[in-house]
């Protein structure tokens, strides 16, 4: 069968010498044939999947997962699969491969593969997932990345056994060949130091490499068919626009056709060329990419459009969510925020100089290593006012969550002040402890990014919700009852649910959960960390306008941290970016987007995916910008003595910005 | 690595001080001491008793110092290779013990053997088919075995074995080859004996073990680089042994430390019960009979081996599995 086609017989040494053969290759079909001898040949669709139906068994009643679906692939295409989660598009990318998990299989239906448009198409549903057929396709022909680079690898087994073992199942290489072709797998997905990497572990890499890794195992077999399920959902959006670029690139080079499935319309308008859209496991529209986003015809598709916040809507526009939340504001709740908004912008928190270094031990060799010492957060100061929504943008690893931490008195910082004020007048922070921190710690709460592991899965939403007032001994059980019932109003759920387990509710229900349970103590500020980050599209927008609506109701006082630029222009009132633990620009938000002056930021804005053909990624550039490791500067941005130089200057009232000691604020707004 | 394993033998050195200290306590708490006890024997057996020899004996022994003064003197002697005298067989106690503890090592190391050999299929087994009716089988027989006591399932063998097929069980060779030279026959002897006491030791830690493995496993089989490594086309058995089979197997590991003492020590219930000749019924006569330097020492002996297991299975954790980390601590 045409499985063993591939590679049979052709000693190869590297993976450059599969990419000149795949080019004289019959799957070239279409992209840059021109001339070719096989320019005649016609695109032929690499998978056809027809009217498939998928169950999983849930105590022996068969729930319909995917409802008949229909689809084609076309050889050497990008067909992204859109939809949010729980719609069915893993599972059916899972019995593409034949990885279906225990309770799943496919009922009806059938996926036709062909490999080369001559070759006789071959029903997939007729084999058994573990067939001979079946293990000889998978990672040889048709091959997956997965969503969490962090967990998609072995820990135990280092990066070249991994990679190397999909090139020793299906090729016929010798032992040898082995660690050169991997070698060069690396370097073609952009590892810094190949050779290095062959025999590292996948926890001393980081989040965008161990996603590179993945990338060179599922493609080192020059598969015909790359899945790729949620690729970049885990990475910064810097990573982002680095693996999209990457995966754009290889395709090139492999010709291979691309399923990618997401939920990020941004991603979808610059990867793909068709566009297939499911909801509730069945295909609402499908379409090439044009079609699909300059003329919409379904509403859910409609609907999806309009929930994701871009960088180019309205400041003041709503993101209209698929399902909008109701919910009522109790009336206790109602006077501290009459109380709180007699007084807006007046000070509320003030940060100066806060700094944290972590030591990191390396052990290495016999006799242990050396210490490195990494400044987390490094002499951060900014002001929160009361009533407003402090942003914090940046890339993970840049100390923003280290800084949170040290704001909610979680982490003690090395060095700085954090000054609190309200109606009793100032008080030092830091210098809190025992029971006067216990009970200062009533005012700032926390909402995580999680949904899932924030939540005990042991505890009912009602023992969720009532054990800050039992941590901090207000009220008597019966009124800590009432109370929680009217969280879950507060938040748009039932009262009658607060009997549940967590794992009976959905992602943005669970971070409905975690909202109530940081508005159970009635803080004046709410830290939120990534709180959107984890959920989809239709549900980010609920949440965020869920957020928006109870700042301004309760006149609450946020500061919100996330890697989305659009999510934080959209909630945010004034925003920092934050860089190496240090931030290097804070304005107003209507300010950093339309004057952004630090070339971080203006990076950052750059590679922010648009839900809009006509401004697509300028991938060159982003290849040329990333390139340089350590971003260099040009002055007066960059430092000339490890940072002791820099300084915030004041560009505007409403903007800041780090700059070289001395440098005239005009010389930047020219 | 090397800075590692130098650190923590160091830190075996106050561990097994206090260990020492601890089991010297316990020896002593019980009133009186082994003469006292002696003396109880021989009134009991209408013997008169010469107070002179009484003072001797206790002066001989040592037991007329105060306890520090006793502790002193054991622990020196004991670090330096002498275990002291055993009162109750009036031989030293290396001896007492060394005779019998190469049975004991055969012993045990057979039951660890059967063990593992029935508890990885198993375990595998029911992981890998969970809620299959081979699953509940196997679950419903392992909890079984794990909640019978072992010294109950040895007398109903007992029983069984000499009503049914008229064999006494008990010992670990026939009578005529005990205390003679190593032959063939009694190398045979030994291994036909050998038979029942595995299987009644070995039981309770075969069902322990099978449930362990499962658990383990089964935390392992849905992780996300099991997938990856179906994905890539990795054939099934061996998708299951490179990876979650080799990421469960940390406790395993981690349990070999807590074997390396119950080698020594030979299952001490199940030995009475069946009349095996190894240390286990020893160690509990000594404890009766206040027999202070073959218990104490003894004693010692295992806290001694429970700590240089647990630096094995450290060492061993520390080589298999990258991720771990040899230097700890988090700071706020």
């Amino acid at each position: 069968m045409g499985a063993k086609g591939l590679g049979q017989g052709v000693k190869l040494s590297s993976v450059e010498a599969n990419s000149t053969r795949s080019q004289t290759n019959s799957r070239n079909s279409n992209i840059g044939a021109f001339g070719s001898a096989q320019a005649h040949k016609q695109s032929h669709d690499i998978i056809r999947i027809d009217d498939l139906h998928i169950a999983i068994d849930l105590k022996g009643t068969d729930l319909e997962v995917v409802r008949g679906a229909s689809f084609r692939i076309p050889a050497g295409k990008t067909v992204a699969l859109v939809g949010e989660s729980g719609s069915g598009k893993s599972i059916l990318a899972q019995s593409i491969l034949g990885i279906l998990p225990r309770v799943a299989r496919v009922t009806g239906g059938s996926i036709w593969f062909r490999e080369e448009a001559e070759d006789e198409a071959i029903d997939l549903t007729s084999f058994a997932d573990n067939s001979a057929e079946r293990i000889s396709l998978r990672g040889g022909k048709i091959s997956i990345i997965f969503q969490e680079p962090m967990t998609s690898l072995s820990p135990l087994h280092t990066i070249g056994n991994q990679i190397g073992e999909a090139l020793e199942l299906h090729r016929d290489i010798s032992r040898n060949d082995v660690e050169p072709t991997v070698v060069d797998m690396l370097r073609l997905v952009g590892f810094p130091n190949p050779e290095a990497a062959f025999s590292m572990y996948s926890m001393e890499l980081s989040g965008g490499l161990r996603q590179r890794a993945m990338i060179a195992m599922a493609l080192v077999c020059n598969p015909a068919l790359l899945i790729a399920d949620e690729p970049t959902t885990a990475l910064d959006v810097s990573m982002q626009a680095k693996i999209l670029s990457l995966l754009k690139e290889l395709q090139q080079k492999l010709h291979m056709a691309v399923l990618l499935i997401t939920h990020d319309l941004g991603v979808v308008a610059n990867m793909a060329d068709e566009v297939v859209v499911m909801y509730h496991g069945q295909i609402m529209e499908a379409g090439p990419v044009e079609a699909i986003f300059r003329n919409p015809q379904h509403d859910y598709l409609k609907a999806l459009l309009n929930a994701v916040p871009d960088l180019d809507m309205a400041y003041d526009a709503k993101l209209e969510s698929l399902r909008d939340i109701d919910h009522e504001i109790p009336q206790s709740m109602q006077r501290d925020a009459d109380e709180r908004q007699s007084a807006p912008d007046t000070l509320l928190m003030s940060v100066s100089g806060l700094s944290k270094s972590f030591t990191t031990k390396k052990s290495k060799g016999w006799f242990g290593g050396s210490n490195t010492v990494v400044r987390a957060v490094n002499d951060v100061s900014f002001d929160v006012k009361r009533g407003e929504c402090f942003g914090i943008v940046g890339e993970s690893g840049c100390g923003k969550t280290t800084l949170l931490k040290m704001l909610v008195r979680a982490l003690t910082p090395d060095d700085g002040n954090i000054t609190w004020q309200d109606q009793n007048g100032k008080t030092d922070m830091l210098a809190l402890d025992g029971r006067a921190l216990k009970e200062f710690r009533q005012k700032i709460q926390m909402v995580f990014q999680d949904p899932f592991s924030s939540l005990s899965p042991r505890s009912t939403v009602l023992n969720t919700l009532k054990e800050p007032m039992e941590v901090h001994g207000i009220g008597s059980s019966r009124e800590q009852a009432e109370y929680a019932a009217e969280l879950m109003r507060l938040v748009g759920l039932q009262p009658t649910f607060l009997g549940r387990y967590p794992h009976s509710f959905s992602g943005g229900q669970r971070q409905r959960i975690g909202i109530a349970r940081a508005l159970a103590l009635r803080p004046d500020l709410l830290v939120c960390d990534e709180p959107v980050s984890a959920l989809d599209v239709s549900v980010q927008a609920q949440v965020l306008n869920l957020l928006k609506q109870l700042q301004s109701e309760l006149g609450l006082t946020y500061i919100f941290i996330s890697h989305n630029l659009a999510v934080v222009r959209y909630i945010a009132d004034r925003i920092a970016v934050m860089f190496k633990g240090q931030i290097v620009e804070m304005a107003t938000r209507e300010e950093l987007f339309e004057n952004p002056c630090h070339p971080y930021t203006k990076a950052l804005l750059d590679v922010v995916p648009h839900a809009d053909l006509d401004h697509p990624l300028d991938f060159d550039r982003i290849n040329r910008d990333m390139a340089v490791e350590g971003r260099e500067w040009n002055a007066p941005f960059s430092s000339l003595s490890d940072g002791e130089d820099m300084e915030m200057i004041v560009l505007n009232e409403n903007h800041q910005i780090r700059v070289r000691k001395g440098t005239d604020p005009k010389q930047l707004t020219r | 690595m090397f800075r590692y394993i130098i650190f923590r033998i160091g830190a075996m050195i106050p561990t097994l001080v206090l260990a020492s200290i601890v089991i010297f306590t316990i020896i002593q708490l019980p009133p009186g001491d082994y003469v006292e006890s002696y003396i109880g024997e021989l009134l009991a057996a209408g013997e008169s008793v010469d107070l002179a020899r009484v003072e001797y004996l206790r002066a001989e022994y040592g037991l007329d110092q105060p306890m520090w003064k006793r502790y002193i003197l054991w622990i020196t002697n004991f670090v330096q290779g002498d275990f002291g005298y055993s009162f109750e067989n009036q031989r030293p106690v290396s001896e007492v013990v060394g005779n019998r503890l190469w049975l004991t090592i055969l012993v045990s190391f057979a039951t660890i053997i059967l063990t593992w050999v029935i508890a990885f299929p198993i375990g595998i087994y029911s992981a890998t088919h969970q809620y299959s009716w081979g699953d509940y089988g196997l679950t419903f027989l392992g909890l079984l075995g794990l909640a019978t006591p072992n010294f109950l399932l040895a007398l109903v063998m007992m029983y069984f074995a000499q009503t049914i097929f008229g064999v006494s069980i008990g010992g670990l060779m026939d009578k005529e080859y005990i205390d003679q030279p190593m032959s063939w026959p009694k190398f045979w002897s030994v291994l036909e004996h050998l038979i029942v006491p595995t299987v009644v030791i070995g039981t309770a830690g075969t069902a322990a073990m099978i449930r362990r493995i499962r658990a383990n496993l089964l935390d392992e089989l849905e992780k996300q680089y099991v997938i990856t490594a179906r994905a890539k086309g990795v054939p099934p058995f061996k998708a299951l042994v490179k990876y979650p089979l080799r990421m469960s197997l940390n406790f395993f590991v981690a349990d070999i430390g807590s074997l390396l003492p119950s080698i020594i020590s030979g299952a001490e219930i199940v030995s009475i019960v069946l009349s095996l000749q190894t240390t286990g019924p020893l160690l509990i006569t000594a404890l009766k009979s206040q027999d202070m330097y073959l218990a104490g020492s003894f004693l010692m002996f295992l806290a001694t081996l429970t700590v240089i297991g647990v630096l094995l299975s450290d060492i061993a954790l520390g080589f298999l599995d990258p991720r771990i980390r040899l230097q700890g601590g988090a700071d706020k």
